[in-house]
């Protein structure tokens, strides 16, 4: 390794009125020609890090301990250094792109205006000159129409890429890449993972922080793995994924779905959200009787379905049935189509054309009570748990609200009946009086599956219900969807840009394209011999987990 | 940013914690002032007609023309002003937040004809009219509560809209609306409650104003009735005989301009602390 670019030693940070530091005595350094991957689940201090190096800590936080740029000392309190380091010697990249762009300026604006601020001396002409320069380093193809256009009307890498254009306007020596792939679907994540790759290769320190082990891991030279604002083991990324040493990493890398593998249950990592014994979703389970026998008629039938927003096609002529005990994965790309239909199916969004069928019921012409009833009969998860639940009210209220909209039962029999759901979806009745900002994020989305159980709907659709959580929490839930599957024969839609997840949890896949239906089977078949481009491009883009030599 | 808050402290030199301390003061001497006192607010002292403020005579801020005791006018007129003006506030509170969440959760072209509707009552010569029907149908209570909340919830329910549209995409709203719950009872049990913070802040904000709209209307003639007047009857009294007893104009005029300007100070920065949005350097 060449002479280390950026040096952090022994940092120390502590948000004001936190009781545990969120990074603990923290050392590390990276190289030019290097990408240093800090990863780590939520609450491992990662962001503290990367926010740390650029001098972004609230005001009021503790921070001891040093940051060194080519053996220079960074002072973090001292603001006018500090104006000099940001963006000049270190770039940073947020997940959020969009929130990280000034919504109502074009990108070329923005990025001519930091071109300037860096060498005040250019005309013009040669700033155009720099900005078109960081545009092709980028890869923002087409770079004359791009720059032109506000942050909102490019795509989400397109965002992306501009975000990162904008950290390097200032020609920094380390780019900070705080979650940058973790907002996109597997290609665009694939695209921007090499960037980061091709931006060290050309002599930048990149540090990229991620809670993707096997995306990261497909572009790192070396790996710092964080557990709770300390250091659990660091070293080359390809010997820690394939020996991990920590039993941390290794149980973090187990509880990870695979696309090459299909176990029965997924090994939950660590301490598990859910307080009851980690293991004892692996028991095998057996089938309530009361499931009919395979062929049944189908539980949810949807027959040439099609969406618009207002002119564009959002769905077009969508088929396929889903059964009773059946997960039936939908996968595609950002845009494809895949949040509409979740929300057409509970007709959240209008149908354009086409009928959809709850145990045979027409759902479209549905009206007044029927339509509640039917909407009954479906119960929805979605990706964000913290957003799903009403800040207010405590745990065993949210689950219990179906049941008061039904009207069933009195207040003590849905207490109790939330009591039930609670366990069934392995929570303590302790967390029935808790508010939401009072459990984790694996706990909050079994509190959501547990609403959406509550009464007792035959079909649960899941809109990126796991794409939020950390791998463990998310082996956890996948784990419960499965069980629920198994034993109650419940029939889930699962939505989901993660194969690896799809391929765990999925009986049978839809690949949705441009809002149709380009290929569907069962899982195993259509994620190993994909016959479609669009299955083809997901596929490739999905990193695999790097192998014991 | 130098914030509404910032500016206004820097204006009056008061800083919050004293705004809300004086007016915590203000409000405990409309209340318990008047029993404190040996004048009654309506009793006449012949003998000390129209005297300057002093100690001597027992008027520490003197009489008017008939030898009112100006002090216990004032404190008097003060429980009126305070109390119209909290109740209306209320009134005014309800109704914005209701209009706000219902317009803003609905959406579509309800919200649009809500909206519509707010502009053209906010772009009424509001008070003009007030004062025309409480002269066409006399004084009364009701009615000018009415008057009060009418002339200021429309700000309230424009920024209830906004915070309830953002609500209508929330996650746990659609998924109440999955479940077949009603319009009504999303608005009533998600929508309202994670409105109330900021109704709190803005009742604050409200109370000042409707003191002022009272004040107003007293000062009209047209405000709760004689003999237990606001501090706008006040005012009027004083502007009467302002050329021979000054002090008759400035009591009330002082009391009302240090109440409205510590109401607004304290709840601008309660308004801060509440919204994290605001309070950012």
């Amino acid at each position: 390794m060449s002479a280390p670019v950026l040096e952090i030693d022994d940092l120390r940070v502590r948000y004001a009125g936190a009781g545990r530091p969120a990074l603990d005595g923290l050392s590390l350094a990276v190289a030019a020609g290097e990408v240093l991957a800090v990863v780590g689940e939520s609450g491992s201090g990662k962001s503290t890090l990367a926010l740390a190096i650029l001098g972004l800590l609230p005001a009021g936080t503790d921070v001891a301990g040093g940051v060194r740029l080519k053996g220079e000392a960074v002072w973090a309190g001292d603001r006018q250094a500090l104006g000099r380091w940001r963006g000049r010697r270190v770039g940073i990249a947020f997940q959020d792109a969009l929130a990280s762009l000034h919504p109502l300026r074009t990108v070329g604006d923005q990025l001519d205006e930091l071109v300037a601020r860096r060498d005040p001396d250019l005309d013009r002409n040669r700033r155009r000159e720099r900005v078109l320069a960081l545009a092709a380093e980028v890869g923002l193809d087409d770079p004359g129409t791009l720059l032109a256009r506000h942050p909102h009307r490019l795509s989400g890498g397109q965002r992306q890429r501009a975000g990162i254009a904008l950290a390097l306007a200032g020609r920094p020596e380390v780019l900070v890449a705080d979650e940058v792939t973790s907002a996109l679907d597997p290609p665009r994540a694939a695209a921007i993972a090499a960037l980061l790759r091709r931006l060290a290769d050309a002599g930048l320190a990149v540090i990229a922080v991620a809670h993707d082990l096997d995306r990261i891991g497909t572009i790192a030279d070396r790996l710092v793995v964080l557990r709770r604002g300390a250091m659990v083991e660091a070293g080359r990324a390809r010997d820690l994924l394939s020996r991990p040493r920590s039993p941390y990493l290794r149980n973090l890398l187990a509880s990870r779905p695979r696309l090459d593998a299909n176990p029965p249950r997924l090994p939950v990592a660590g301490p598990d959200d859910a307080p009851i014994a980690p293991s004892a979703p692996v028991a095998p389970v057996a089938p309530v009787a009361t499931i009919p026998e395979r062929p049944r008629a189908p539980v949810l039938s949807v027959g040439g379905l099609s969406v618009r927003h207002g002119r564009v096609a959002a769905l077009t002529r969508i088929t396929f049935d889903l059964s009773a005990g059946e997960v039936l994965g939908v996968v595609g790309p950002s845009g494809c189509g895949k949040s509409t239909l979740a929300r057409a199916l509970l007709r959240l969004d209008r149908a354009h054309d086409g009928a959809i069928a709850v145990e045979g019921r027409d759902l479209l012409t549905a009206s007044g009570a029927a339509l509640a009833d039917l909407r009954r009969r479906i119960g929805l998860v979605f990706q964000d748990p913290a957003a799903s639940l009403d800040p207010r009210l405590p745990a065993w209220r949210s689950i219990a609200e179906p049941l008061v909209v039904a009207a069933v039962g009195d207040v003590a029999g849905r207490r109790r009946r939330a009591l039930e759901l609670l366990r069934e979806v392995g929570l303590a009745p302790e967390h029935a009086d808790r508010r939401p900002h009072a459990l984790s994020g694996g706990q909050q989305q079994r509190v959501a599956i547990a609403r959406a159980l509550a009464l007792s709907p035959p079909i649960l659709v899941c809109d990126e219900a796991v794409s939020a959580l950390d791998v463990g929490v998310q082996a956890g839930i996948l784990n419960l969807l499965r069980d629920q599957c198994e034993r109650r024969g419940l029939a889930v839609l699962f939505i989901s840009h993660d194969l690896a997840a799809v391929r765990f949890v999925a009986d049978r896949v839809l690949v949705l394209d441009a809002g149709r239906i380009v290929e569907s089977g069962p899982v195993a078949e259509v994620l190993s011999h994909p016959s479609h481009p669009a299955s083809r491009s997901l596929l490739a883009a999905t990193p695999r987990p790097i192998e014991a030599a | 940013m130098v914030g509404a808050l910032e500016w206004r402290t820097r204006l009056a030199g008061l800083p919050a914690p004293v705004a809300l301390a004086l007016l915590g003061l203000l409000v405990l001497l409309a209340a318990i002032g008047p029993w404190l006192l040996p004048f009654g607010p309506e009793q006449p002292d012949w003998a000390n007609a129209s005297v300057a403020p002093g100690i001597a005579h027992g008027h520490l801020l003197g009489t008017d023309a008939i030898g009112r005791d100006v002090l216990a006018r004032t404190l008097a007129a003060g429980r009126v002003s305070l109390l119209v003006g909290l109740v209306a506030a209320l009134g005014a509170l309800v109704i914005g937040l209701a209009y706000g969440a219902a317009a803003g959760y609905l959406g579509g072209r309800i919200e649009r004809a809500m909206i519509a509707a707010l502009d053209v009552f906010a772009a009424l010569p509001f008070l003009l009219i007030v004062v025309l029907l409480l002269t066409l149908f006399g004084r009364s209570l009701p009615l000018l509560l009415a008057a009060i909340a009418g002339a200021v919830w429309t700000d309230l329910a424009r920024v209830a809209r906004a915070e309830a549209a953002r609500l209508r995409r929330a996650p746990f709203v659609l998924a109440a609306v999955a479940v077949g719950a009603s319009p009504a009872r999303i608005i009533a049990t998600h929508v309202i409650p994670q409105l109330l913070p900021l109704g709190a802040v803005y009742l604050g904000l409200l109370v000042p104003h409707a003191i002022l709209v009272e004040s107003f209307l007293g000062f009209l003639g047209l405000s709760v009735d004689e003999p237990s007047t606001g501090w706008g009857g006040l005012l009027a009294e004083g502007v009467q005989e302002m050329l021979d007893a000054p002090w008759v104009l400035v009591a009330p005029a002082a009391m009302l301009v240090a109440t409205l300007l510590a109401a607004t100070v304290a709840s601008d920065a309660l308004r801060d602390r509440v919204d994290p949005r605001r309070s950012a350097a």
